[in-house]
This record gives C-alpha cells, sequence and structure tokens, in this order.
C-alpha cells in the first residue's frame, strides 16, 4: 500500500524535472543557437509479487507490479531555429545541420552553433566568450572588409588591392549522434564517451548547411509549445499529488480501525 | 464470524492493490509508449472458498481477489513532436522489435536515438531490429516513410521491422516501455501497417478515468474500514451486555 504513495512520489518528482526543463526553455526563448531540452520519460521497474492463483496449491508465473515513472533522459533537440538577419559582418549562421569547432584554453575542442563571432586581437575569429574557431583564418588588422561565402571561404579586402584575398576556411562538424553531445553553458557543446567522432565537411557539402553571413540563428524554443507543455506538467504534477492524498487517507483509514 | 474480518481485510488489502495499480498509471500520464493496467478480480467467493489451505497469499496472509494487472493494449492519442527519430505506429496490436540480452523484446515506444556506431537503438541503447538486420544511419535526420522504410539523402538503407501480434495480453512487461513475449505469444510479420515519423504515442490512458477509479477504491476501502467497525462494535456489545452478570 506504501508503493502507491511512492509512485504517486516518483509521478511527482519526475514533473518536478519536467517544469524545470520547460523553465529553463523558455528562459532561452531568446539565446542565439540555443537548442531546447526535452524530457523523455520510462516506466520504472516491475517487481514480482506472489501471484494466488485459480489452480489448487499453485502459484504461476507472478504479478508484475510497476514502480512509477522517472526521467529517463534529458536530450537535446536539435531543429533549427529562426536565421535573422543583424547586418553584422562577423555573425554568421549556419543553414542546416552541423557545428562550429572552437578550441577551449586547455586545448581542447567544443562546438557550437552560435556564430556571433569577433575578431580577437590576433585578428582570429572568436565566439563571443574569445573562444577561438579551430584553424581560424588570421584576419590582417588593415582589412576593410570581411565576407563569408556560403561554402566557408572567408576572404577580405585589403586597402589598395581590388581582388580581395582569401584568407582561410571554415570547415563545419557534424554527428551522428548529436543528441549526446553534452551542453557546457555559453552555447558550448563537448563530446561525451557516447558521442561518435565528428566528420568534417565543407559547409554545404554532405548534409551540412551554407553559412550564412550577417545572419544569426535563433533558438528553437517555440514559445506555445512549451507553455502547453508547462500546462500539462502542472496537471500531471497535481493528479500524482491526488494519488499521494488518497494513499494518505487510506492509511489513515487503517490506523483509525480501531479507534 | 471470522469471516467478516477476515472479508473486510482481504477487501482492504486488494484496494490496496488497486491503488498502486492507478498510482503507476498516473505517474506515466507523460511516458511514450505505456500501456494503461487495470486491474483484474475474480468472484470474491471464488477465494473466500479456500480460506486457510494453501491458496493464501503469504504475503499478505489474506486472500486477494484480484488475478493481477492486466495491460490494455489499445492504440493511445499519437502527439507530433517533429523530431526525425520519434515513430509511432497508430494502430494497435503492432510493435517495434527489439533486440535485448534475453532475446527480442517489443515495444511501441519510437522515442529512438543513434548509438556512437551509428546504429538505431531506443532510447535505452537496445538496438532497433530491422528487416535486413541493424540499421546503421550516417546523419541523424533520416526520411522514413509510412511502410517503414528509411532513406538518407534518397537512399534506401534499411526498413523498420513492425511486428503484429494478436495475443500482447500474453506479454510480460518489463520496464523502459519494453514487452518480453511468453510462450504464447503469437509474433507474425505485419503487413499494412502505416508507421509515423515525428510522431510518438502517449498513454492510452485518461486521468478522468483513473481518478473515478482512485475515489471508488478509497470510498470502497472505506466501507471495508466500516465493516470492521461495525464487527468490532458488535463484538463489543456481544462481550459486554450478553456476557453481563
Amino acid at each position: 500500500m506504501i508503493d502507491s504513495l511512492y509512485i504517486g512520489a516518483t509521478g511527482m518528482n519526475a514533473q518536478q524535472l519536467n517544469v524545470d526543463t520547460i523553465a529553463n526553455n523558455l528562459a532561452n526563448v531568446n539565446t542565439t543557437g540555443f537548442k531546447k531540452n526535452r524530457v523523455n520519460f520510462e516506466d520504472l521497474l516491475y517487481r514480482d509479487a506472489i501471484k494466488a492463483s485459480a489452480e489448487e496449491g499453485v502459484t504461476t508465473g507472478a504479478l508484475p507490479i510497476g514502480s512509477g515513472a522517472r526521467v529517463g533522459s534529458s536530450l537535446k533537440i536539435f531543429t533549427l531555429g529562426d536565421i535573422k538577419t543583424t547586418g553584422n559582418p562577423t555573425d554568421v549562421a549556419i543553414r542546416g545541420a552541423g557545428f562550429f569547432e572552437i578550441v577551449l584554453p586547455d586545448g581542447s575542442f567544443a562546438y557550437t552553433r552560435n556564430g556571433a563571432m569577433q575578431i580577437n586581437k590576433d585578428g582570429l575569429l572568436t565566439t563571443a566568450e574569445g573562444h577561438p574557431l579551430k584553424n581560424a583564418p588570421e584576419i590582417p588588422p588593415d582589412a576593410t572588409e570581411l565576407v563569408i561565402q556560403p561554402d566557408g571561404k572567408v576572404l577580405v579586402s585589403l586597402p589598395g588591392q581590388r581582388e580581395r584575398l582569401e584568407v582561410g576556411e571554415i570547415e563545419l562538424a557534424t554527428f551522428i549522434n548529436p543528441s549526446s553531445l553534452r551542453a557546457q553553458g555559453d552555447g558550448i557543446f563537448v563530446v561525451t564517451p557516447d558521442t561518435a567522432a565528428p566528420t568534417y565537411a565543407k559547409p554545404g557539402e554532405d548534409g551540412t548547411g551554407a553559412l550564412a553571413q550577417t545572419f544569426l540563428e535563433s533558438s528553437n524554443v517555440k514559445l506555445i509549445e512549451e507553455l502547453i507543455g508547462l500546462v500539462v506538467a502542472q496537471r500531471a504534477y497535481e493528479i500524482n499529488s491526488k494519488v499521494v492524498q488518497a494513499s494518505d487517507e487510506m492509511m489513515g483509514m487503517a490506523n483509525n480501525l480501531r479507534r | 464470524m471470522a469471516d467478516a474480518l477476515t472479508a473486510a481485510a482481504s477487501i482492504m488489502n486488494t484496494d490496496m492493490e488497486r491503488m498502486n495499480i492507478i498510482a503507476h498509471n498516473l505517474a506515466n500520464t507523460g511516458t511514450v509508449g505505456y500501456k494503461r493496467q487495470m486491474s483484474l478480480a475474480v468472484p470474491f467467493t471464488e477465494r473466500m472458498n479456500v480460506l486457510g489451505g494453501n491458496r493464501v497469499n503469504p504475503f499478505f496472509a489474506m486472500p486477494l481477489n484480484t488475478v493481477g494487472p492486466v495491460t490494455d493494449f489499445s492504440s493511445g492519442p499519437v502527439r507530433y513532436t517533429g523530431n526525425p527519430l520519434d515513430i509511432a505506429i497508430p494502430s494497435p496490436n503492432a510493435f517495434f522489435e527489439i533486440q535485448t540480452e534475453q532475446g527480442s523484446a517489443y515495444t511501441r515506444r519510437g522515442t529512438f536515438q543513434v548509438d556512437p556506431q551509428g546504429r538505431l537503438v531506443t532510447d535505452q541503447g537496445h538496438v532497433v531490429v530491422g528487416e535486413t538486420g541493424d540499421i546503421v544511419l550516417r546523419s541523424p535526420q533520416p526520411v522514413i516513410d509510412a511502410k517503414g522504410q528509411i532513406f538518407e539523402q534518397g537512399q534506401l538503407i534499411g526498413s523498420l521491422r513492425v511486428v503484429s501480434i494478436t495475443n500482447p495480453e500474453t506479454m510480460d512487461a518489463g520496464s523502459g516501455g519494453l514487452f518480453l513475449p511468453g510462450d504464447k505469444t503469437q509474433v507474425d510479420a505485419a503487413k499494412n501497417v502505416p508507421v509515423r515519423q515525428g510522431f510518438v504515442e502517449m498513454p492510452n490512458l485518461s486521468s478522468v478515468q483513473e481518478m473515478v477509479r482512485l475515489m471508488e477504491t478509497m470510498r470502497h476501502f472505506e466501507a471495508a474500514q466500516k465493516i470492521v467497525q461495525g464487527y468490532d462494535d458488535m463484538m463489543d456489545k456481544a462481550l459486554r451486555k450478553i456476557g453481563e452478570f
């Protein structure tokens, strides 16, 4: 009997995590390159209770009694966000799949969709936090114009020269299972042991999206979807709390059998 | 006389088991591919008639009149998620085949993922069986048509194995939405069972129905409590009044 109390509690806990996830999604509705999380519920272990069977003296098989629910996984959903124009020449969006590969201060690689870039003091293209792109093209300090072509080639215009100079190329990394990447905050994803090795491609080839300069990708959070999810989560939480209350009342009745 | 007390205790134990089933259903209102459980009861007199025999449930020392939780395999509502690896089977009695350590298992939970080797797996990591073996993907966004055929950039790379089971009630429920086949489970290749990509199947339970059963169970429990109290009163009167000297 106490089971139903705990089962109700597992339901409430699971919905609580759901609400937390929705709250995080909503908080990041305007974050460039943010990818929403989705929670997956699973039903919990079925424990076997002894079965009283209809045949004389035979206990056949077992009663599979479930133990509630839990959040099995919370995965990032990598659908595309809307691409919005900013007019800023160092802003780049990926019109499709793929990640920019960046170098973290400790030398390890990380991945991001956030293309709001800057040029640091060494002339390298970096993210807004200052992490440079891997094999970042070096922009000469006297460049007057920066052009990032949809196929990844980076060109600059130098004073006194009519032709643009190619200074480098941006490659994109793709994964067969991007949902296994771990979000580290600041729009940065790192690989986990479950992630397959990335494959590199020029933007626009091999399933990656082309680059779009002066555009930024907004988050893929859909307000209506999240709000409906919030309503459902709240009601599911409430119904599980009713189960807890009912179990409690029943236990109270059992306790009061003898007045 | 002992019958009334035993009967009432039995009612209360049975109701507790029912509560567990209802609680498990309600905890899983959001679990993809969950199938609701119902409690199946047999006539109480059958149970009571063998009181004291070896059919008494040793756990509770009282006979229960429920045979146990039975899974309701009707289809649940199908919800759109837009995720290319979410797949739902809208019609009942058809399942995806999954490879586990204990052999084949079947599920309706179509929230699939890609593992580091590129194979299509369930979200617990079990490999999804395709018509021609494992399904190996090169990108997480394949196109899956209504027949379960999987295309990547226009090329057919595999097909989902969907099976039709006419007697799913013979399967045992495992966690994570898996059903393990029993000895009598009849598994056939499915014919003309459409699958939908970008959709998930939500549980086939109605909160209203579960709440009504919850209230019904509670009041039933309360009624049994009254039986015990009434019996207690009767014995009290019998002992005090009739036994007065």
